[in-house]
């Protein structure tokens, strides 16, 4: 049999040759490989062409891809759409192709993420693009709270909002009405007579009759801050730009305390307190909870949840000498790549996606976001839902975003979070609290400041 | 004369034969390693010094690198979340490593013994090969503490009411632990189930015939005999318990208050929360290195308690 075998001249220089072809077989399908991977990947700059991307989930994914297509339609342009959907993916995988040279030319900045790419020279300022008389976009379109980290304190603007949602006081008339509560808080404040007094009464009767008055969120400061200021007080000096002050202010202090015996006492619930999959919204759906704190976000949800019989309205946060104030709006940014080979159809593209035009077309309809350019109201005030709408567009008028020492220092805002949890899952002292963060957040924030100058 | 050279002429061509083969068969045999070799330089060792080398500078990811050092490493002994992650780190790990391994053992055990134990090995190797992520969030329901499946069951059944296990700052590490030992009980399982049928059974008809009762039969001749792999399902444990993430990530974010905050959730809040990638890269170093300690250790002590004679 061997003899046989051995005879064969194909079969003494069988493996040899076999390995050798392999081998090149193999280098060639790798080449081939990577060459493909190099054409489907990177931006997209060849021919005018310009490629953006920003966090989207499946649902928002398809309506900016159908904006995307529309404005490729009425402007003869080649913009492709990479959308990442996952908001915590996000900003590494930008990070990476930013390192490689193959960051898209017009992204999303998170307000948190905005400062890494002003410290490291890899956004375009837009601040002279902005002043260019054939901008289609102007700085003054904006309110001025909605700058943030993404404008420096002498002007500099590297960052423009893509739209905003506002805090306001979501309320369930169902919850309120069986808690004996008659007059609704938006009537009450038609008359003037909403304030932090009478929301507590309200709390009091919907907590006697077995329900959650109030969520605390957990998910950011902002709703802290809110009350806070609501209360008259300051949480950083300079604008937003300075020292963390809170817990010298008298005013900040005592909404904490507030804040937090209305925890202690079960009057409100504190989110990190709720098992992780019984979140606010659920709760409010289920008409388990009168009152929470949130933006234009959670509309689509109780708009569906109308048909179960949810009834609901909205309101701005109560003051305690009956004032609203400012309240927090979050907030995020679309930027121009500093790399990118066609800056001025980047620029174009980017101007149009946060002009008036723009954000009427990205909001209408299914919309979760109030527009952050002036002239696009009508796409929050349209189906009168919800009824006092209005409310949603005088807290962006008058709101402020997360302030820029904060949130120039990534993953501060979450931090100062975790260090409020003893106050509200434990009862931890509010005042020694406040001076503990003072303590953490002043010597992080000093590299921000000098980088917001 | 001639014969002679002839002689010294054939040595030298088998010897020449003998070394060209060797060559050929080194060359060959480092060619078809070649694909592993490449794949661990790339993806362990080019790491591993990429890590040591952040370690020793301030990066965030985008803008200049500067060498501080051992700043970052003194900033991080000295950092109280380090301290907090590995103290909730090495308590998830008395918990879930003695638990993970018993009941791995235990049914085994069982199992040993048991016809159709190949349905059995697929039913408790399946969460193994299942998403830790999908896991999470399967175990962020059972585990609610209003109407998971498990307070649910307690109330009912037993007029217990559970804890608030992802909320309650004393429950969160057991919870996760729990959630960790049911994960792993399917591949320790395996193990233990492959080193129970490597025992020789003349060992066991032995002890049998001398009078041993089933407790004197496993804790003289099988545990004994099972200590090889009881040692190398040890060591991998405790690795893989320090290293835990994907539980915290999902279920708890390393609350409440910081209750399961753990080392690698630290790592990962401080590179890609906080863009500070010098200080993560030094924690992952002191990690390493007190992985690398308790494993010389447990290395040290084989020897009083492993038995690798049969």
């Amino acid at each position: 049999m061997n003899d046989r075998l051995s005879s064969l001249p194909l079969v003494k220089a069988n493996r040899r040759t076999f390995l050798s072809h392999s081998l090149a077989l193999g280098a060639s399908l790798a080449g081939i490989g990577t060459l493909l991977q190099s054409c489907g990947g990177g931006n997209a700059n060849s021919n005018g062409a310009i490629k953006w991307s920003t966090w989207a989930g499946a649902k928002t994914s398809k309506r900016l891809q159908e904006f995307t297509d529309r404005y490729n339609r009425d402007h003869n342009a080649n913009v492709k759409f990479a959308p990442i959907p996952s908001y915590d993916d996000y900003l590494p995988k930008i990070l990476t192709q930013l390192n490689g040279g193959i960051a898209p030319d017009v992204f999303y900045a998170a307000d948190e993420h905005i400062i890494k790419l002003i410290q490291n020279k890899t956004i375009e300022e837009l601040t002279p693009l902005l002043a260019k008389s054939d901008s289609v976009v102007k700085e003054s379109d904006y309110f001025p709270g909605m700058w943030g980290a993404a404008r420096t304190r002498s002007g500099k603007i590297y960052g423009i909002p893509v739209d905003c949602n506002p805090i306001v006081l979501w309320y369930n008339k169902k919850v309120l009405q069986e808690a004996g509560i008659t007059e609704m808080p938006a009537e009450l404040y038609k008359q003037g007579k909403w304030t932090r007094d009478v929301f507590q009464q309200m709390i009091d009767k919907i907590t006697a009759n077995k329900k959650r008055g109030y969520i605390l969120a957990s998910d950011s400061m902002l709703y802290h801050y809110s009350w806070a200021i609501n209360n008259g007080g300051r949480i950083y000096d300079k604008d937003g730009y300075g020292d963390f002050i809170a817990d010298q202010d008298a005013k900040t202090v005592e909404a904490f305390e507030w804040l937090a015996e209305n925890v202690r006492a079960k009057k409100f619930a504190y989110a990190s307190s709720l098992p992780s999959n019984q979140s606010e919204d659920l709760m409010f759906t289920a008409n388990q909870v009168g009152f929470l704190s949130a933006g234009r976000y959670y509309l689509s949800t109780f708009k569906g949840a109308r048909a179960k019989g949810l009834d609901y309205d909205i309101v701005p946060m109560p003051g305690t000498d009956g004032k609203s104030r400012p309240t927090g709006i979050f907030l995020a940014y679309i930027v121009l790549n500093k790399k990118t080979k066609n800056p001025t159809e980047a620029y174009k593209f980017l101007s149009n996606y946060v002009s008036k035009d723009g954000e009427t077309l990205r909001l209408k309809d299914a919309g979760d976001a109030v527009p952050s350019v002036k002239g696009a109201d009508q796409v929050v005030l349209d189906g009168n839902d919800p009824v006092h709408a209005q409310h949603l567009l005088d807290a962006r008028n008058t709101g402020f975003a997360t302030f820029a020492s904060e949130m120039g220092t990534p993953g501060l805002s979450l931090d100062i979070v975790s260090a409020f949890d003893p106050v509200f899952l434990k009862g931890a002292d509010v005042k020694t609290t406040l001076g503990k963060v003072a303590a953490m957040v002043n010597p992080r924030i000093k590299q921000a400041q000098s980088l917001l100058q | 004369m001639r014969l002679q050279l002839d002689v010294s002429a054939m040595k030298a061509s088998v010897h020449r034969n003998r070394w060209r083969r060797t060559l050929s068969e080194a060359f060959w045999g480092g060619f078809f390693l070649l694909p592993q070799l490449i794949g661990l330089v790339t993806f362990s060792l080019i790491p591993l010094v990429i890590v040591l080398w952040l370690s020793l500078v301030h990066w965030d990811g985008l803008g200049e690198v500067q060498f501080v050092g051992l700043q970052n490493f003194i900033d991080q002994l000295s950092d109280p979340n380090l301290r907090i992650a590995f103290v909730n780190t090495t308590i998830y790990t008395l918990i879930t490593v003695p638990g993970g391994i018993l009941l791995a053992l235990l049914v085994a055990l069982g199992l040993n013994k048991v016809r159709g134990k190949t349905i059995y090995r697929i039913i408790y190797f399946m969460p193994v090969v299942t998403s830790s992520v999908a896991t999470g969030v399967i175990w962020l329901w059972l585990l609610n503490s209003d109407a998971g499946f498990i307070n649910v069951l307690l109330r009912s059944w037993f007029n217990i009411e559970g804890p608030a296990w992802l909320i309650d700052a004393h429950w969160v590490i057991p919870s996760i632990s729990i959630v960790s030992i049911w994960s792993s009980l399917g591949s320790n399982m395996v193990i233990f189930l492959a080193g129970l049928q490597n025992i020789p059974s003349t060992y066991i008809e032995a002890a049998r015939i001398d009078g041993a009762n089933r407790f004197q039969l496993f804790w003289k001749v099988t545990l004994p005999l099972l200590s090889p792999t009881l040692f190398f399902i040890t060591v991998l444990s405790i690795i893989s318990s320090f290293q835990v993430f994907d539980q915290t990530f999902v279920m708890t974010q390393g609350g409440p208050d910081k209750a399961s905050y753990t080392i690698v959730y630290h790592i990962y809040n401080l590179s890609f929360r906080q863009f500070t990638f010098g200080p993560a890269s030094a924690s992952a170093m002191i990690l390493f290195a007190v992985l690398l300690v308790l494993t010389l250790i447990q290395f040290a002590f084989q020897k009083r308690w492993v038995n690798y004679d049969l």
